[in-house]
């Protein structure tokens, strides 16, 4: 289709080019298919060598809006050209592009209707990165334009300097004209000049959040854009270059006000892209780029370099002292979610630095203080190790790897451990090895002579630097030396390797003592070449570097799995088993049985949270059924969780077909959720319904996707319909639960089982289990304990926006004895943020919600039903709700004002929060009486003595 | 003015439905003003219903039996929901192109399109996603609340169709920029008809209050009988509520207006034939509703002239009625806030007037010429 041009198009689009022939019809075309037919091309070709004019005319003539335009000579930039093109163009607004790069289809149109709409100078959008290997899309600083907005002048978010792209944006050009503004043509970084002079000078602009500027990724190396030369010294003298001029244009447009948040953008992405870099960068290098970096980083605002991570700025100091290689050993896992810890640290008074040298002047004291990574505060699971692969070596079917782990903090001595390298993510294991670990001492050459002078005992070998050796046994366990080193071997030919794990997988180092653990990456040391092990394990497994953190180890399977074992057939069975076991089939498969197969009076099957525990009511009713040693026989549903049961109970896993049998024939049926609606109940079983929590949100008939979905709320009542008695804890449940779930059988005011070990929390039984609840969290003595446990919210489950704690903010308010136990909802999770392992602990996984409560002090949570069982306890009940009004509104609906009956203080702040913890006794002594209405209110039948009333209503027959 | 081809395309576009009648008075609109209006409905229905007596616009369904209801539950091993089969969907398919492909391609100049596709679900824009159609300016409607979309597999629907769209609109400027937060680059906002809008504003003589709607849980008309039951007593004037519609819910919520002791101030009128004249002869009309998307209620009754009290249900509500302009918000689910508002209003005939000539000219927008401007404008904007 040809398109005549038009007298005035709406938008100028500037692509520039540079012997990139190939892709530039690509860049073009996505221009030409954008949803905006009316606007103009301007290919501006930076002095090709290769075939680009003839494709460009080829351009020309196939759609009437390209022109073309050449330049005499090649500039070796991108200012020239897109100056160029500038002054060729006739439209109102411009943008540019790369020819590497493409427009997503509706960037003019969007752009063109934002800038009309709002009248800024110019508008911006987000920039999507598509890896073209794997087609795989990330988006570039996504805060930035997180929200849709108009921006009166960068002062009003200074933040927004780190936009330094010239090409995610549409230029009104009336702006650009009356302001002069051009880009500098004789430096590389040019849109950094360009971008800093626009926001200095712009007093309105606009931002979206959706993506106008796709940033294609190319494959290979050789095909990389000026940007990605970043091993070259030239390409770090343009980018200071390019920092300098920008502070000129920062002087010119009297806005030197903003040189602290322009010298942060430059010390957090400019400099950090390098930093980034260093591991792959010998020690000469990193000098050489020291001597261009350093002075003008000595230039800069110190407030600024003050806001860098610590990470960042140990890595500067070290490289401003030209320590290369432990610069290199510090960067290795800048911008990764671990804090990777030195080596070894040296300790000053209360100080903790960097590295075996103490630091030589003020400067190095403040930049190479690593005090606040508390490493010998850490518990196991917080221990914040460093796990290196020094040596590998490959086989045909054979990997050997030797690790070396260091312990700075000595979390680990005195310890029993065990070891495995671990692949797979966080959730999912691929496979598990065990590694044989033990301390060693590391000697360098000089200790070496110091002992035995060279040439004496013969074995030693005057050129190797180091040496390790395993220190003397004195009885007992070894004694800790702060660094392990360790060997395994993974057998190809055993590997269990699933066919749909395709993505590399992460290599990960995990140190179990019991139950407790630690998991966290293994590195390659700087300079380590992973090249060598390419093709290791003939086309099986490959390790490499992981894409974007070069020094994670990743392992990926190339090719079929090894070889294909024919199953045997109670495989075969199992698998056909698994295959039909779907929700329909279990239904029919239920019917079936119930049609032929007598109930058995005797059997109970329990079930608590869809089967991921033993815990809740039903286990609490279990537990007094057992006490009276009744015939009943019990079988719980499990949901492939068989190691969180006691092993005296009966199992059954969940949605399976023996499940479905044993729900057909079991009398009783105990469950806190609602059981699966495949199964229609047949008339001779009893089924008790227990729920699970007290109501704050809406439920059942009242939940929006229920009045909105009429086909959802018919399935929910036939559920309901399902149950022939149901526990009401409270007048309250019986309006908005019972109610609104539509729900006409028996009801038990009984009070609710679970909470009988709350209310007994002084017998010894209960303080045995909050002690053992302490010591499985390493939770030092004199320490006090917060239970942080919110509920998830609908419609972002698993993201982890639950937990609205600001975990960092709070670690420096708190007063210094707390410790807090999260406990996420089984809806979202939760982990530990680096290096906060010493105040924080997941709990999240722990089997027994109650023997948490038991063990804290206090409870902070939102609007989890966990606030009724709390108050059994009578402890202090605080609530963060930072989101109150969403969650009343947006979210789902509550039933009752919080504000108005909380038995504690709404806080919205970390500041707030540490400071109601710092005044508990007061907030207590405030909120007594509204502590007790709350009580008498929800808790009123929990007397310690609920499981029994519970059992003689249910189980009539059941001698007491 | 330029005449051009529009397509209307939904699954469903002949039931009864609030959408449904807004399709077919768009067609209608856009067909007298000289477009060529094609309404395409991708199921036949089983309960056709006439929206428009004499249509100006083609009209046409792409299967021949309607949509496969859930076959009966009576045995455990019969198959939930018989499917159409592959060459049957293809010939619909086909149907469509065909619908669609004789167009004159290049009609009207520079960068206009061969055609205007209306896809008035995220289901029916699914439904085409495989067809190549490059002559065909689409646009995909959204008739839901931005909450609804999220609560069913609509969100996502909507993300992956909408998204490649040449516009995506909604019913408000509040749900067009929640989803524009999901980063759609192409979101705008589309205001659905109101075809009721008499010459005449209402008298406002009668001392009656109007709630039309079925009879369901959601519409919360038990919420509305005791709010009117605590605030009658508290006004001079016999005051009487009628209650429009009908439903599951009736017999329940005429025997809890028994019990109100205002049994016979309280009539339920069942369905009635014509909706503008029982707004014409009553002084305030409410939605009393937890959820609503919009409120086609409050729009008629604006646009005829009343003052509201409406539920603060969602931004859809908000837009139609601003508290203390053209109507009172209450609380959802709060029948205090909602009896304080009525008796407001019942007590204050002057209150009444002022509001009810505010709403009547917030709805200016709303009528149908000015809807229909804002489409072909928006058809402007697609050939740029």
């Amino acid at each position: 289709m040809t398109t005549q041009p038009y007298t005035v198009p709406d938008v100028s689009v500037i692509v520039i080019t540079y012997n990139d022939a190939a892709r530039l019809p690509r860049a073009v075309r996505s221009v030409l298919g954008q949803t905006l037919k009316n606007l103009e091309v301007i290919i501006v070709d930076d002095c090709s060598g290769d075939d680009t004019p003839a494709v460009a005319k080829a351009l020309t003539e196939e759609d009437g809006r390209v022109r073309y335009l050449r330049l005499p000579a090649n500039s070796g930039g991108c200012g020239a050209p897109r100056n160029t093109g500038m002054d060729a163009s006739r439209s109102p607004f411009l943008m540019f592009l790369d020819s590497d790069d493409e427009l997503p289809r509706h960037a003019c149109k969007s752009l063109l209707l934002e800038a009309e709409a709002t009248g800024a100078d110019f508008v911006m959008g987000t920039v999507e990165r598509v890896d073209e290997a794997t087609g795989a899309v990330t988006l570039w600083y996504p805060q930035l334009f997180a929200e849709r907005r108009v921006v009166d002048g960068i002062r009003a978010e200074p933040e927004l300097l780190f936009n330094c792209l010239a090409t995610n944006k549409l230029y009104r050009r009336t702006f650009l004209d009356v302001t002069g503004i051009r880009f500098p043509e004789d430096i590389h970084h040019e849109d950094i000049v360009w971008s800093t002079e626009l926001f200095c000078r712009s007093k309105l602009f606009a931002v979206v959040p959706w993506p106008v500027y796709r940033w294609l990724l190319a494959a290979t190396p050789a095909t990389r854009s000026i940007s990605s030369r970043r091993h070259e010294l030239e390409n770090v003298r343009q980018r200071v270059a390019a920092a300098v001029l920008s502070d000129r244009a920062l002087a010119n447009t009297h806005s030197l006000d903003l040189k602290e948040d322009k010298d942060f953008r430059f010390l957090s992405h400019d400099l950090r892209l390098y930093l980034g870099d260093l591991p792959q960068r010998d020690p000469a290098w990193i000098s050489d780029f020291a001597d261009i970096v350093i002075p003008y980083v000595d230039t800069l605002e110190p407030a600024a370099i003050e806001r860098l991570t610590r990470a960042e700025r140990v890595c500067l100091q070290l490289v401003r002292e030209r320590r290369g290689a432990e610069a290199a050993l510090a960067a290795v896992e800048l911008g990764g979610r671990h804090s990777v810890p030195p080596r070894a640290v040296t300790a000053d008074g209360d100080r903790v630095f960097w590295g075996t040298v103490p630091p030589q002047d003020e400067r190095a004291r403040s930049e190479l203080d690593v005090t606040e990574l508390r490493l010998a505060e850490q518990p196991l699971s917080g221990a914040l190790l460093r796990h290196e692969l020094i040596d590998l070596q490959a086989s045909r079917d054979r990997i050997r790897l030797r690790l070396r782990t260091y312990d700075p903090g000595r979390v680990l001595d005195g310890r029993t451990l065990t070891a495995w390298l671990r692949v797979g993510g966080r959730k999912r294991t691929i496979t598990s090895i065990p590694v044989q670990m033990a301390p060693v001492v590391i000697e360098s050459l000089e200790e070496r002579e110091k002992k035995s002078p060279r040439g004496l005992e013969g074995q030693w070998e005057p050129e190797e630097p180091e040496r390790t050796r395993i220190p003397r046994m004195t009885g007992g366990p070894p004694e800790g030396t702060g660094i392990l080193e360790g060997t395994v071997t993974i057998s190809l030919p055993e590997l269990e390797w699933p066919d749909n794990a395709v993505r590399p997988q992460a290599v990960m180092i995990s140190l179990q003592e019991g139950e407790r653990g630690n998991l966290r990456p293994l590195l390659a040391v700087p300079g380590f070449s992973f090249t060598s092990v390419g093709t290791v394990g003939s086309g099986r497994l490959v390790l490499e570097a992981s894409a974007d953190l070069p020094f994670r180890l990743m392992a990926r399977r190339l090719g079929p799995a090894a070889k294909r074992r024919f199953p045997s057939v109670p495989e075969l069975w199992r698998g056909l088993l698994a295959d039909l076991a779907t929700p329909r089939n279990l239904g029919r498969f239920y019917r079936l049985v119930s049609m032929t197969v007598p109930v058995s009076r005797n059997l109970v099957l329990f079930e608590s949270a869809e089967g991921t525990g033993y815990t809740g009511n039903p286990r609490y009713v279990h537990e007094e059924l057992q006490r009276r040693a009744t015939g009943l026989r019990a079988v719980w549903s499990h949901a492939d969780v068989p190691e969180r049961f006691p092993e005296d109970v009966g199992l059954v896993r969940r949605d399976t077909f023996r499940y479905a049998w044993t729900l057909a024939r079991a009398g009783h049926w105990v469950d806190s959720h609602n059981l699966p609606y495949c199964y229609r109940k047949r008339g001779s079983t009893r089924y008790l319904q227990t729920w699970h929590g007290q109501v704050l949100k809406k439920m059942g008939l009242d939940e929006p996707r229920h009045r909105t979905q009429p086909a959802l709320a018919r399935k929910y009542a036939e559920a309901v319909a399902r149950w022939d008695a149901l526990l009401t804890p409270g007048p309250d449940f019986l309006r908005d639960f019972a109610e609104a779930s539509g729900f006409r059988g028996e009801l038990i005011h009984a009070g609710y089982p679970r909470t009988d070990v709350l209310v007994r929390h002084m017998e010894p039984a209960q303080r045995e289990r909050a002690r053992q609840v302490r010591e499985f969290f390493e939770i030092p003595a004199g320490k006090r304990v917060i239970l942080y446990a919110p509920t998830y919210r609908d419609n972002r489950r698993f993201s982890g926006d639950s937990i609205r704690l600001d975990l960092p903010a709070l670690a420096g308010a708190l007063p210094p004895d707390w410790v807090i136990l999260v406990r996420a909802h089984p809806y979202d999770r939760f982990t530990v943020p680096d290096p906060l392992g010493w105040l924080v602990r997941d709990a999240s996984a722990f089997p027994e919600v109650n023997d948490l409560m038991l063990a804290s002090d206090v409870l902070v949570t939102d609007y989890s039903s966990i606030m009724f069982d709390y108050a059994c306890l009578g402890r202090p009940i605080l609530y963060y709700v930072d989101d109150y009004e969403r969650y009343a509104s947006a979210q789902r609906g509550i039933c009752f004002d919080l504000a108005e009956v909380a038995p504690g203080p709404l806080l919205r702040e970390p500041g707030e929060l540490a400071e109601a913890l710092e005044r508990l006794t007061e907030i207590t002594e405030r909120y007594r009486r509204r502590y007790a209405e709350f009580r008498d209110r929800w808790c009123g039948l929990d007397d310690g003595q609920a499981s029994g009333r519970v059992v003689d209503a249910f189980f009539p027959e059941v001698m007491r | 003015m330029r005449s051009r081809d529009v397509f209307f395309l939904s699954t469903d576009g002949d039931s009864m439905g609030g959408s449904q009648r807004v399709i077919h008075t768009l067609a209608q609109g856009l067909g007298s003003r000289g477009h060529r209006v094609t309404l395409i409905s991708i199921n036949p229905s089983r309960q056709p219903q006439t929206y428009v007596a004499d249509p100006v616009y083609r009209h046409a369904t792409l299967y021949d039996t309607p949509a496969p209801e859930p076959a009966a539950r009576s045995l455990p091993w019969r198959r939930g929901r018989q499917r159409r089969s592959p060459e049957e969907v293809a010939a619909a398919k086909r149907k469509l192109l065909r619908l669609t492909d004789r167009i004159d391609v290049g009609h009207g100049g520079h960068g206009g399109h061969g055609g205007y596709m209306v896809i008035a679900s995220p289901w029916a824009a699914h439904w085409i996603a495989d067809l190549p159609m490059p002559h065909i300016a689409k646009i995909g409607q959204y008739h839901q609340s931005y909450t609804e979309a999220v609560d069913s597999p609509n969100l996502k629907l909507i993300k992956k169709h909408y998204a490649h769209l040449d516009k995506a609109l909604f019913l408000c400027d509040d749900y067009a920029a929640s989803f524009t937060a999901h980063r759609l680059a192409n979101c705008g906002t589309m205001l659905n008809p109101v075809s009721v809008f008499p010459e005449e504003a209402a008298p406002l003589r009668n001392p009656r209050i109007v709630s039309a709607g079925r009879l369901v849980r959601v519409k919360r008309i038990d919420l509305l009988i005791d709010a009117f039951a605590a605030a009658a007593p508290a006004v001079a004037e016999p005051w009487e509520l009628h209650v429009i519609g009908d439903g599951p819910l009736r017999a329940a919520l005429e025997a809890q207006a028994a019990q109100t002791g205002l049994g016979d101030r309280i009539v339920f009128r069942g369905q009635v034939e014509n909706v503008e004249a029982e707004y014409l002869d009553a002084s305030i009309v409410t939605l009393s509703s937890d959820f609503e998307g919009w409120g086609l209620v409050l729009a008629e009754g604006a646009a005829c002239g009343l003052p509201a009290v409406a539920c603060d249900a969602s931004a859809g509500v908000r837009t139609l009625v601003e508290d203390g302009d053209n109507g009172i918000l209450a609380e959802p689910g709060d029948t205090g806030s909602f009896a304080a508002a009525l008796e407001r209003l019942m007590s204050d005939a002057e209150l009444r007037r002022r509001m009810g000539a505010r709403g009547r000219e917030r709805m200016r927008r709303y009528r149908l010429p000015r809807v229909l401007e804002r489409w072909e404008a928006l058809f402007d904007e697609l050939d740029r």
